[in-house]
């Protein structure tokens, strides 16, 4: 988190370091840095606190358990842990939605209920509110579905009621336009 | 594809969406291999959807983060 945090007392390198070599200071200090991220996305992927939490420490147990798969060469560390983050909130999703087999359900009525997609009150509530303020509902939704609900593009197109070419060109459309509002957020 | 083609695709923000399929982000991971500034491109994308992902962040509950370091101080100490 280097640009948000300048004052970063250890760089990637040493925390992979300290993980592998089982450093509880070092899994403090990841844990101190990371979790509100982290805990942002399994919130968002769950609407669910309790259900949230249990993923969280899951998360955390991958990433102390599961470093030596952790490879430099293919990212940063931090992309290597929001993607732990997103795969074990959305395996719960899904498990969760595959025992109340609602998730077919939702998709074939047509009733997805986007409005689910609630704001939490995020830590930079500023930064976010202004993001959030110019980029329109649909985009924001597009992004989401794909993002934090691990959507294929096919289930998008049904979701939104829209041919797939759409889905693509609306996808793109809306990361070019966070893009833009990130530059003038920063 | 050529790499300007993978650019102007829209591969690249399927991708770092999460939203890629599988065959179009082996074809962008082959191609990121060869060449440094798609790559270069891929991860100023992916910067800003992780930046995105990060005005989201919420505190845990505070006492999720001693039970953590218990079990992970358990665990050292079972291996050792």
């Amino acid at each position: 988190m280097s640009d948000l945090r300048p004052t970063l007392t250890y760089t990637e390198a040493e925390l992979v370091q300290g993980l592998k070599a089982r450093d509880e200071k070092v899994f403090s200090y990841i844990y101190d840095h990371y979790s509100p991220a982290l805990y942002g996305v399994a919130l968002k992927v769950l609407n669910d606190e309790n259900a949230a939490v249990d993923v969280l420490q899951e998360i955390f147990l991958k990433i102390w358990r599961g470093v030596e798969r952790y490879d430099a060469d293919k990212g940063r560390l931090f992309t290597w842990m929001l993607n732990i983050a997103r795969n074990t909130a959305i395996d719960a999703l899904r498990s969760r939605a595959h025992k109340l087999g609602q998730k077919m359900q939702e998709i074939g009525n047509g009733n997805f209920p986007l409005e689910q997609f609630t704001v939490q009150q995020s830590i930079d509530h500023l930064g976010l509110s202004k993001v959030l303020d110019q980029l329109n509902k649909d985009q924001r939704v597009i992004i989401d579905l794909a993002y934090y609900r691990g959507c294929t593009q096919e289930e998008i197109a049904k979701i939104l009621d829209m041919p797939l070419g759409t889905v693509k060109t609306r996808m793109r459309n809306a990361i070019i336009q966070l893009r833009n509002i990130l530059k003038q957020v920063e | 594809m050529s790499e300007q083609r993978f650019i102007t695709s829209g591969i690249i923000e399927l991708y770092v969406a999460g939203m890629a399929t599988e065959q179009e982000a082996r074809e962008l991971e082959a191609a990121t291999a060869q060449f440094p500034e798609l790559a270069a491109e891929v991860e100023a994308c992916r910067r800003d959807m992780e930046q995105y992902i990060r005005l989201q962040a919420v505190a845990p509950p505070p006492a999720i983060k001693e039970h953590l370091l218990r079990m992970v101080s358990d665990e050292t100490k079972l291996i050792e």
